[in-house]
């Protein structure tokens, strides 16, 4: 086993900037790499999620504005509210406007 | 140099290394991060979407089934005093001073709705024979709560006295 004053009287590279072995370096470069390849996976799932979010609230948008126009899907129905204990039955249409996966549902009273 | 400052510099490059990667890492969360919350954003936005539906249809439902009261049979002075006999017979109706009141309630829209968590009434009398009632619904939908307002107006005049409504606005 070397000791300290001889480890460093051996050296490689020398000269003042003979700081880092050729282990060193490989490791510094293996660590560069996996956390490039982290940064990248994170990046890219990043990036798909601000996508899938983006095409969710644009079918959102869609669906809301559907929801409340004419042109909506609608099937008529009735609700029954009971208030203070008394029951009133309301007939009316159940508006439903859907985009991608996006439902809004509306009751409209005749 | 002197042996003992370059023994002190042995293994900084795994130290560089492992800072950067711990930036990068923190990097990283950041970015997922963000994408999280605006992903969570937009769920949350359709939830408050969903439930601010729910109150709507709600007061419209409500409007829709108190337009059927009637005024119970008698012979009133005035409006005061058949607004007096409606509220005996409708508890819903607040005293016509302008101050909300919760009323007890049920009312189920079925899938793809929220739930009505609270209906409260508020009454003013504006006028003789002119009742302002505000309607407030306040919905939930996973977690997001949403109110809606819708201001009617209720007339009892005429001989004899009959009511009357009409919708005002929503608010």
């Amino acid at each position: 086993m070397r000791k300290d004053g001889e480890a460093m009287t051996r050296t490689h590279f020398p000269g003042p900037n003979s700081g880092m072995t050729i282990t060193e370096v490989v490791v510094a470069l293996a660590v560069i790499a996996l956390t490039s390849m982290l940064l990248l996976a994170c990046f890219s799932s990043a990036m798909n999620m601000l996508g899938r979010s983006a095409d969710r609230q644009s079918a959102s948008d869609a669906a809301y504005a559907g929801v409340q126009s004419s042109s909506a899907a609608k099937s008529g129905g009735s609700v029954t509210l009971v208030l203070e204990g008394k029951s009133y039955a309301v007939s009316g249409s159940f508006v439903t406007a859907e985009q991608d996966g996006v439902v809004y549902r509306l009751f409209v009273p005749e | 140099m002197n042996p003992r400052i370059r023994a002190k510099n042995r293994g900084s490059a795994t130290v560089w290394a492992v800072c950067s990667m711990l930036i990068v890492a923190l990097l990283a969360v950041a970015i997922l991060a963000a994408a999280s919350y605006y992903g969570g954003a937009t769920l949350r936005e359709e939830n408050v979407r969903k439930a601010r539906l729910t109150a709507h249809s709600a007061v419209d439902t409500v409007f829709a089934a108190v337009q059927n009261i009637k005024l119970p049979p008698g012979n009133y002075p005035d409006d005061s005093a058949a607004y007096a006999a409606l509220r005996g017979a409708n508890a819903w109706l607040s005293p016509a001073d302008g101050e909300p009141a919760s009323a007890g309630f049920s009312l189920d829209f079925g899938d793809g709705f929220g739930q009505l968590e609270a209906l409260t009434f508020s009454c003013t009398r504006q006028s003789d024979g002119l009742y302002s009632i505000v309607i407030t619904a306040t919905a939930s939908y996973n977690g997001q709560f949403q109110s809606r307002s819708a201001a009617v107006n209720m007339h009892i005049s005429g001989t004899p006295l009959a009511l009357a409504w009409e919708f005002d606005a929503y608010r």
